[in-house]
């Protein structure tokens, strides 16, 4: 059964997963593969990728390789754009150092097969929704800290908006505990991604 | 029974000492009886953890994750048989992902301190300091261990409520007349 955080129920609310591939045929076979589950965006270049951009895309397979902008230069601009969209380079290129200061959230080097295609974007959706469901955690945690700073008790214990707050704060809870926990890598994702403060 | 016995199994209890710093033996203090210990440091060597830790809860292991910055790799410790140190780095990412992964290798009910949770404000921000309590609270509650977040010196008092928001129980050694321990689940908690 589906977790209450999942996204990747066709019949709804499908994620969208950008693909910036400029092997064509490479790019048409993640789009198969991936097209039974989500609405999938394909870019050749990098200039197409960073349009067909934007805060409805959960998730972005870059190749790194690309014609125009590179899929780092694409990395930047999505990151920039501060979504929260989960990235994977899928990539012929082999890590090496420079790729400690890149944002991406993982690192998959060619040939991948469908299952690990699949699994790989489960993988970013189901940590960004956990990061999102904890950044609304936080959210809802700082105005009732305003209001417990600026009104007495007697005041919050007859205030409906600081009881509405109280039961979104239990909610949001009720939701995250029923998540599987996230894995150490999750958590060290999590917490590279920009935050809504910066 | 005292306040601190409230402390059981899951509890993840801010301490905070706005004017010194005592937070961290007070923490240490609490850990003895754990099945293990885990000191996550972001302001004091490892080597001075092991030592403070070695007066207390002898019979326990001991890992701590040094999170200064500048120690490097080759990292020496006398500490006692079942001490061991990693050194993670100093980013709160790379600081979460180390403390998770000890405590989902602790070996029975562990005894945590984080200390301190006001540097990891300094270096990122309320919001991601945040995340990462969420994230380690869940994970207390889930294992049944116990945990201490220390915040020492000037705090903003709005950040210390939003922090205290992910965990359970809030300790000041402010006082003159002792530790005061209150629970962080009610209507506007006084400051």
């Amino acid at each position: 059964m589906p977790s209450p955080l999942w996204r990747g129920q066709p019949a709804s609310d499908p994620a969208t997963v950008l693909v910036a591939e400029d092997e064509r045929d490479l790019a048409a076979l993640y789009e198969a593969w991936l097209a039974e589950t989500y609405d999938v965006r394909v870019a050749h270049d990098g200039a197409t990728a960073v349009g067909r951009f934007d805060e409805a895309v959960d998730v972005v397979l870059l190749d790194r390789r690309m014609p125009g902008d590179s899929g780092d230069e694409v990395l930047a601009h999505v990151r920039e754009a501060g979504t929260g969209a989960g990235v994977a380079m899928v990539t012929a290129v082999e890590p090496t150092t420079d790729v400690a200061s890149m944002g991406f959230d993982e690192y998959v080097v060619k040939p991948v097969d469908q299952g690990e295609l699949l699994s790989l974007v489960a993988t970013l959706l189901r940590r960004a929704e956990y990061d999102d469901a904890v950044r609304r955690h936080y959210r809802v945690a700082s105005k009732l800290a305003l209001l417990e700073r600026h009104r007495s008790r007697g005041e919050l214990a007859d205030s409906d908006e600081y009881e509405r707050l109280r039961a979104e704060l239990d909610a949001i809870d009720g939701e995250l505990s029923g998540e599987p926990e996230p894995s150490p890598e999750d958590v060290g994702a999590m917490l590279r991604a920009a935050d809504d403060e910066q | 029974m005292t306040d601190e016995d409230q402390f059981g199994p899951g509890a993840n209890v801010l301490v905070v000492d706005r004017s010194g710093g005592d937070c961290l033996p007070f923490c240490l203090d609490r850990l003895d009886g754990a099945d293990c210990r885990l000191v996550v440091s972001t302001d004091l060597p490892a080597g001075q953890v092991v030592t403070l830790a070695g007066e207390r809860g002898k019979e326990s292991s001991l890992r701590v994750l040094d999170c200064i910055g500048d120690t490097g790799p080759a990292i020496k410790v006398d500490g006692a048989p079942g001490t061991t140190v990693s050194v993670p780095g100093p980013g709160v990412a790379a600081v979460g992902e180390a403390a998770v992964a000890a405590l989902d290798d602790a070996e029975g009910a562990a005894g945590v301190c984080i200390d301190s949770v006001a540097t990891f404000v300094d270096r990122s921000s309320v919001q991601q300091a945040y995340k990462l309590l969420y994230v380690l609270a869940q994970r207390v509650r889930r294992g049944g261990h116990r945990a201490f977040y220390t915040c020492e010196g000037p705090a903003d008092a709005r950040t210390l409520r939003i922090l205290g928001r992910a965990l359970d129980y809030r300790v000041s050694l402010d006082g003159a007349d002792g530790p005061t321990v209150r629970s962080l689940a009610g209507v506007g908690d006084e400051e």
